[in-house]
């Protein structure tokens, strides 16, 4: 979904709830960066299945900052490939960067990054789905003004 | 009773007049400005998110978008409703860096917008009486009309008042 930039905290649950982002920037053909997101229990699912850690008190130690860029990276990667492979674009991700923090806050910087150059950003909620686990995410994702067109073109809804 | 809370969301500005709250919730590197007018208990808050207005940058559907802009439209707003703009005082919060090892330009920008807060509001005369800024921690904040009284928490359940 396409939206205003100040209703993108909302359509996530509420800024203030607390969540884990991991950002990238990308160049290439396509020009933005890209947000993914996990909310409070799905970054707890995370840790307990990939780092056999807890999440303490709202903050990540060295650790796990490392694991969620890690997991983001996976993710991001996987997720600009299948964007360029579908409207056949090169894209080239720089590395990821992590924060666990209220969601309002892990969101400005993406939406500070995408306010330069439009009041719109573009949000892909996603689910991941096991047999016992389930995590919930979404990427947000922010393209330059010639890249949103370049993209509309390639979709065939410019 | 329990006063009227108002949401000031991100590029957005409010003014209220007591007993009303504004609130501005989690903040990273953008910038809540806070003022008072302390004579009409009036209250006017601004979410800021850039520092500088540019041309072909200007946003009608955020009208508080940028730093160097917003304090100007948040004083006349407030003035509009009666406030007196020589005894309005100014509060600001915010501008984290929220990521470590992010790249250089995203890096500054939460100090950036505080920067250009602060001359935003030197250039219509108002006085900053406080801040809490900086840091890695996003903030959340909420302007008392009836006293002035600025609260900010954040996810860690800490919070203090200026």
């Amino acid at each position: 979904m396409l939206l205003r930039l100040d209703k993108v905290p909302e359509a996530l649950g509420g800024a203030e709830k607390a969540m884990a982002g991991i950002y990238a920037s990308f160049s290439g053909e396509l020009k933005g960066s890209v947000l993914m997101l996990f909310p409070e229990e799905s970054v707890k699912t995370l840790f307990r299945l990939l780092g056999n850690c807890e999440l303490e008190k709202h903050s990540l130690d060295e650790y796990q900052d490392s694991l969620l860029s890690e997991v983001g990276n996976i993710c991001l990667c996987w997720y600009l490939s299948a964007i360029s492979k579908m409207i056949d674009v090169e894209i080239m991700p720089c590395v990821p960067v992590a924060a666990y923090d209220m969601a309002g806050a892990v969101i400005d910087l993406a939406l500070i990054r995408m306010g330069m150059v439009s009041d719109r950003a573009l949000l892909v909620l996603t689910d991941f789905k096991g047999e016992i686990n389930e995590i919930h995410g979404a990427f947000l994702m922010m393209l330059e003004p010639e890249s949103q067109k370049l993209l509309a073109q390639r979709l065939g809804v410019a | 009773m329990e006063s009227l809370l108002i949401h000031v969301g991100i590029g957005q500005l409010r003014v209220a007049r007591n007993p009303a709250r504004l609130l501005c919730v989690g903040l990273g590197s953008c910038v809540a400005i806070a003022l008072y007018d302390p004579s009409n208990k009036i209250g006017g808050m601004a979410h800021i998110m850039l520092p500088h207005e540019m041309a072909g940058r200007t946003s009608e559907s955020m009208p508080a978008k940028f730093g160097d802009t917003a304090p100007k439209k948040l004083l006349g707003e407030m003035v509009s409703v009666g406030a007196n703009p020589y005894v309005v005082i100014a509060k600001i919060v915010g501008g984290a860096n929220m990521f470590k090892n992010v790249s250089p330009e995203m890096k500054d920008i939460g100090h950036e917008n505080v920067e250009a807060v602060k001359e935003g509001l030197i250039r219509n005369h108002v006085k900053i009486i406080a801040e809490d800024i900086g840091g890695t921690i996003g903030r959340t904040v909420e302007l008392d009309t009836s006293t002035g009284r600025l609260l900010i928490r954040n996810i860690h359940g800490r919070s203090r008042s200026l």
